[in-house]
Formats: structure tokens, sequence, C-alpha cells
């Protein structure tokens, strides 16, 4: 299974139907061109605006907060230089480069130049090509869209504005429910667990 | 005969989940009692600076630094280490030991108060009878000196102070306790048992046993579900040394605690053949000193015991203390895993649960009961469970922007995975030994561990992934998966039998009341005893044989043959 079966698969299994490329870029922001404003201790500026624009195609803002808003960019970067091993830093470098070759050369521009419909289809074109994740056969080295992707969700799903704005976060359950109806519009439950 | 302030009665050697149920039990029988531990002292709740942390609080969101993860190499890689717990886990930098290049062994290790009482996976079973019986049966080993009868009732007394949650089945290879209410499952948990109990006759699914309360105790509050006890649980929901045996120990005032106490050796009178008591190095002086007492307890841990007896030489024990038999350091088990079955399920999409249960499932041994398998014996149990998983599912699945975002913003679908711990033989040759050659910061001699899984284990892998695959098959599960990970002994963390019980002084370290044959007023009460390895979960049976044992070794200074 590739991981384009696998999105249709994720879509029928999460009740939504694999809405067009074309539909979905017009729900999504565009503010990734900014300038930076921060300092990056692992980035140089242009790979620190190209992480902001790839967070933001992952995470978009919409009627809930996107990546952006809640400093992932700030936190991929903080993540790259203090817990990836020196190997996996520069395949996550690398990872970059080949982007925006691959972008050049599809494209004829930079990522970070591209409109925001642009960017989300050269990206699902990119991870049409990366290999489902198998539970039983891992890859020797792990795809950079899954790198960064990891990354991503890790900042924007453990911040405090998401987990206690966004999600149903219970830090003290205090009491075991195993099996209880749950209401059509209920969200993720979250703790303080890792 | 007094030797002053230092000399007592009883020195219990370790301060964890058997050093503490030494510690109080040879306290409440009123011993003046010395216990000595390696590392620093860590005080119930003040000292778990994260137990009430929330993601967002921790730089790196649970992650390790690059500079953590390689002081605490081997550490690093269990399950229970994270930015959250990792000043619960020893520094593998400081802290060196060898293997052969070819045969990694990750020795995973908590040196502080309470060891890894506080850290530990919580999961309580008794042996069986048949694991009694077992080596006796099989030719293999030597014969268990105690039969299940004669642990019965301590296991009883532990449960009962420690509390222990669980179901009582009545299943001939997993001993009903005296339990605490049983925790709930989870709706996808139902329905795989019901459906592994209609096709076989001799599978069955409970509710794990777990050393979590779910009423309150002495001055313990139940569990509240927030699944963070490997940091140390504020409300002493789950069974530590400092939630419970060393306050209870404490409470008598007949303890005294002594951190930072590097246990160098025993110290043998060689003229009455009894230990007179140890010879420590304090970690933060360097200085020695020497301590007394009219019994000794090793509970330093399997590996840590072990180092201590063989450190221990003498002109009347050459190869260490009570070693005439050769067997010290010899046999060493853990229990194989790392082969994982997992599977989705696509019904109970409007179910959900309150609470992370810190707890799962179990499916006790099958094999080798009432038949005898072609490749293998002994056998395995299941532990594993279901849950609604969150947005981390995000990482295994393609697709990323808007609606996959807002998707993982709401419960996932709900999967159940199996992790089966399996029983590992004791191999003559599975051993640890003395390398003078590698020093720690103290110049002590390090520990070379030389253990690898054999035929039988690999064999056993095989039938682990046949049968779970086939018990989530007839249960609906969907896409399932299972790999069987190249297992690493030392991962399972039950290192067990480098210092045997057995009936002959010739082929074991230990008699039936957990004393060294050779050397009477020494008991050795945690894994290191253990004579074969069964698949439970092992620390329960630890703390039941140290209040057996203490219960003797006081009854024997009573009638001073000690």
């Amino acid at each position: 299974m590739n991981r384009r079966e696998a999105i249709k698969k994720t879509g029928l299994a999460l009740g939504f139907a694999a809405t067009s490329p074309l539909l979905m870029h017009l729900i999504q922001s565009c503010d990734s061109k900014k300038p930076l404003g921060w300092k990056p201790q692992f980035f140089n500026e242009k790979q620190a605006l190209l992480v902001a624009a790839l967070a933001n195609q992952i995470l978009p803002k919409t009627d809930t907060p996107g990546a952006l808003d809640v400093g992932v960019d700030v936190f991929v970067d903080k993540m790259v230089a203090e817990v990836y091993s020196k190997n996996e830093q520069k395949q996550f470098l690398k990872g970059l480069e080949e982007l925006e070759r691959n972008s050049e050369s599809k494209n004829g521009k930079i990522f970070t130049d591209l409109e925001s419909h642009e960017q989300y289809d050269f990206l699902y074109g990119l991870e049409s090509e990366i290999q489902h994740l198998s539970f039983d056969s891992p890859p020797q080295e792990k795809p950079f869209f899954l790198m960064l992707k990891e990354l991503v969700l890790l900042g924007y799903f453990t911040s405090e504005e998401i987990m206690t704005k966004h999600l149903d976060y219970q830090p003290v359950p205090s009491q075991l429910v195993g099996c209880e109806p749950m209401k059509s519009n209920q969200k993720l439950r979250v703790g303080n667990y890792f | 005969m007094s030797k002053g302030k230092n000399q007592f009665d009883a020195i219990v050697v370790g301060s964890g989940i058997s050093g503490g149920w030494a510690a109080k039990e040879l306290c409440e029988k009123g011993l003046k009692t010395l216990v000595l531990e390696r590392g620093r002292n860590v005080e119930h709740i003040k000292d778990y600076p994260t137990m009430n942390k929330a993601p967002w609080e921790f730089e790196h969101r649970g992650k390790e630094s690059r500079e953590v993860q390689e002081e605490y190499y081997v550490q690093s890689k269990t399950y229970a280490f994270d930015e959250g717990s990792k000043h619960f886990w020893v520094n593998d930098k400081e802290n060196p030991y060898t293997h052969p290049d070819n045969k990694e062994f990750r020795w995973i290790r908590g040196n502080h108060v309470g060891g890894r009482s506080l850290t530990w996976g919580r999961q309580s079973y008794r042996l069986a009878p048949m694991d009694f019986e077992a080596n006796a049966k099989d030719g293999v080993g030597v014969d268990w000196p105690i039969r299940y009868e004669d642990l019965a009732p301590w296991y009883d007394k532990v449960e009962e102070f420690i509390g222990v949650s669980g179901q009582n089945e009545g299943y001939a290879q997993l001993p009903d306790g005296k339990f605490q209410p049983p925790m709930d499952m989870y709706c996808v948990e139902e329905k795989v048992k019901g459906a592994i109990e209609k096709n076989w006759d001799d599978r069955f699914m409970t509710i794990g046993r777990t050393a979590n309360l779910t009423q309150n105790k002495h001055n313990r509050t139940k569990c509240q579900y927030r699944n963070l006890c490997s940091r140390g649980c504020p409300f002493g929901g789950y069974f530590s040394s400092q939630a419970s045996t060393l306050p209870a120990a404490s409470a008598t005032g007949n303890m005294t605690l002594r951190p930072h106490s590097i246990v160098e050796s025993v110290i043998l009178d060689e003229n009455t053949n009894k230990a007179k008591g140890v010879r420590i190095i304090d970690a933060e002086t360097n200085e020695y000193h020497e301590y007394y007492a009219k019994v000794i307890f090793l509970c330093a841990s399997t590996l840590g015991s072990t180092w201590i007896m063989l450190n221990s030489k003498s002109d009347r024990f050459p190869d260490g203390l009570g070693n005439t038999s050769g067997t010290l350091g010899k046999y060493l088990m853990d229990h194989h895993f790392e082969v994982y079955v997992k599977a989705e399920f696509d019904d109970f999409n409007d179910k959900y649960n309150t609470g992370y249960r810190p707890n799962g499932i179990y499916v006790p041994r099958f094999q080798n009961i009432k038949s005898q398998h072609p490749d293998f014996i002994r056998g395995y149990g299941f532990q594993g469970g279901g849950n609604r998983v969150g947005w981390g599912y995000g990482n295994r699945l393609a697709g990323f922007g808007a609606e996959f975002k807002d998707a993982l913003m709401k419960p996932g679908p709900w999967e159940m995975s199996f992790m089966p711990f399996g029983e590992t033989l004791p191999y003559e040759d599975n051993q640890v030994t003395l390398n003078e050659n590698v020093r720690d910061k103290w110049g002590l001699p390090t520990l070379h561990i030389d253990c690898e899984f054999k035929e039988n284990e690999h064999q056993m892998r095989k039938d682990m992934m046949k049968t779970g695959k086939e018990m989530l098959e007839v249960a609906g599960g969907k896409n399932i998966e299972a790999v069987n990970l190249p297992a690493v002994p030392g991962f399972g963390i039950h290192e067990m039998g480098t210092a045997r019980m057995g009936r002959d002084p010739k082929t074991s370290m230990l008699n039936k009341h957990n004393q060294l044959h050779e050397v009477p007023n020494v008991f050795v009460t945690d894994g290191s005893a253990m004579t074969s390895s069964a698949c439970q979960n092992p620390s329960l049976t630890y703390m039941a044989l140290t209040a057996r044992a203490v219960d003797f070794a006081v009854s024997e200074l009573k009638k001073m043959n000690l």
C-alpha cells in the first residue's frame, strides 16, 4: 500500500471524503510569507522560512489555530538543534535542500515563492511517493517529510493553547470509565502523559 | 560485643521493591535495621519534580536532548524513560558494564532510594503451581526447593499490603489473589475477550492485575488515572517503596536509611562462617565504612546483589560469598518480549473512555499446559490492550492540511495490541563475571554480562506471532500487523537467576528460605533467587519471597540459630 492509498483509507476511516486538492487549498490560510520574526538557533533564515511554510501546509489555520499560531516553527528549530543526532540533523537539512531543488525543477520556483494551493499540490505529490510506513517493515531511514511531520504534530498537539482550548484536556480524570457513549462533537481527550 | 553506632540487628542492602519489603518486615518485627542504598535519597512527593507537569512545560515535550541520549545511551531505550522520568535512571557513562560485541545486554537501572519501584510497570502476577514444578518435570536446571503452597500465604500478605487491583478468575495457570476491585476494560477489549474465549477453551483474557489502587489504602489515595506513574505519584496511587514499605518501616522507629552507600563487600567472619557485616564506600566522600549486624539481606537487584557476592572474596570463598558451588552469576534469565501484534477495529466509533488507564489486559499462558508443543517447552502470556488512538497516529497516516488537522483533533479509531512476554530457560553459559579491567569511578570492578536467548526462546517467538495474529483475526481486527524484533536480553527488565534457590548446595546458592547454603545469616531475596523465570512479571514474587524469608530469619534469630 502506498501513502496515497493510505490517505484514501484514512479518509474513509475518519469519516471525511478525500477532498480534491483544489477545494482544500481554498480553505487554507496563506500567511507563510511574513518575514521571520525570530532568531533561529539551527536554521538559517531561508531554511527557517521554508520550515514555516511547510508547517503551515501540514497544519494550516482554519477555525482553529494553525501550526504557526502556536510557534511550531520555533519548536522545530529547537528540536532539530537540541534533540536530533548529528546524523538526523544532516538528513533533515538534506531533505530541505532536496525539497527546494524538486520544487524548482517541477515548478520553476522555490517552495516559499509558490502560492498556497501550489504548495499544497506539490506536497501532495511528494507525499504520494513515500511508501506507507508499515509496522513490520520500518524504513532504513525515515523520509524527510515524515520527520518534519512528526515534529510539527508534536509541537502543535502538546502546546498549551491547543491542549487546553481546542482539545478535551483532562489532567486529573480521577475516575475510569472503560466504555461510555460518545457525543458526536467530542474532541480528543488528552492528559499530561506523553 | 557492641560496635557502637555502626552495630545494627539487621542490614538491608537496597531500597527497591525487595529491599523495601525486607526493611518493613524486619523493622516491624522489632529489629534495628540499617537500609543501605547506593544512590541518592528520593523523598516521596518532595522529590518528584515532574509529577504534575503538562507536556508544554517540558523543554522538548518529552523527548530527550542529544546530550541526555548520549549520557543515558542504554536507559533511554526503555519505554518508561522520557524527559519526565530521566532523573530516575542511571547515567550509563558513569555506570559502565561490558558485554561481548555480538551479545548486547541492556541493563536498566535506577540507583536511588526506591530503586526501580518508582518506575516499574506494576503488573503483579503470582507464579502458578506448575511454574514451581516445571524444572523438575522437564529436567531443566534444578528443582525449586519450594512449591506454590509455600508462597501462597505470602502472596496474600503482599497483595493486601501493597494493593493490587484485578479480577479473580480461577485460572489454574494464574492463581487468584487478594485483589482490590478490577479496572474496567475498554469496549474493544471486551470484544476481543469474547472472541478469544468463544474460539478457544484454553485461552482467556482478564484485566491486568496491577499495583495501582482502585480503593484508598493506608495514607494512599486511589489511582487518579493520569497515566503518569513513572514520574512518581503525589497520590501514592501505585506501589513504590516510597509510598508504601519505607513509610511503614520508618514508622516503627527502627529504620536507619543511609543513601550514597555503595556496598563493596560482605565481611565474613572466617571463624564462624557467618557474615559480620558489610563494607561500604560513601559515594560522596569516597570513604570506606563498616557496618555490623546479626543478619544481612541482599536486595540490591539481581545483578547488584550478584556483584556484591562476587566481589566478597575471602580465603574461605575465593570465588565469591557462599559460592563453593560455582553457580553464582550463572543461569541469568530475562523474559523475552518485543513481539508486537496490532489490529485496528472499525466498530465502537460512538464509544469512548474517561481516564487514562495505567494498565492493560492479560492473556495468561496457554501453551504446553494440556499438550506439548513440538517446537518449544514452557510458554508466554500476552500483555497489551486497546485504546482509542489520539493525534500521534497522524504520524502513521498519509495526509496533511485542514481536514487532516481537524480529524486529529477528534478521537481516532480503536486499536488493540498484544505484547507477549515469554519464559526463558536457565542456561549455565548465560552468566555475569567480574571485569577487573574496567573499573567504575570508585575503582571497583564492573560486570561483564554474557547472555543470549536461545533456540527454545526463538521457537516460542514464532508461536507468539502466530497465536497473537489469530486471536485478533477471530475478533474481527483489521489491518493486522505483527513484528518479531531482535529481542535483547535485559530489555525485559526482569533479570533473574544468578544466585538461584535449590535443594542441593552443590548446584545452587540459596536454600528454600533464600538463605545462603554456606553463610546462614545472609539472605538474598531479589530476582537473583529465581530458579526458573516462568513468564509472569516477577516483582510480586520477590516481595513474597522477601516477606517469607524475613519471617524465617527472625524466628531463627530468636532460636539463636543465626
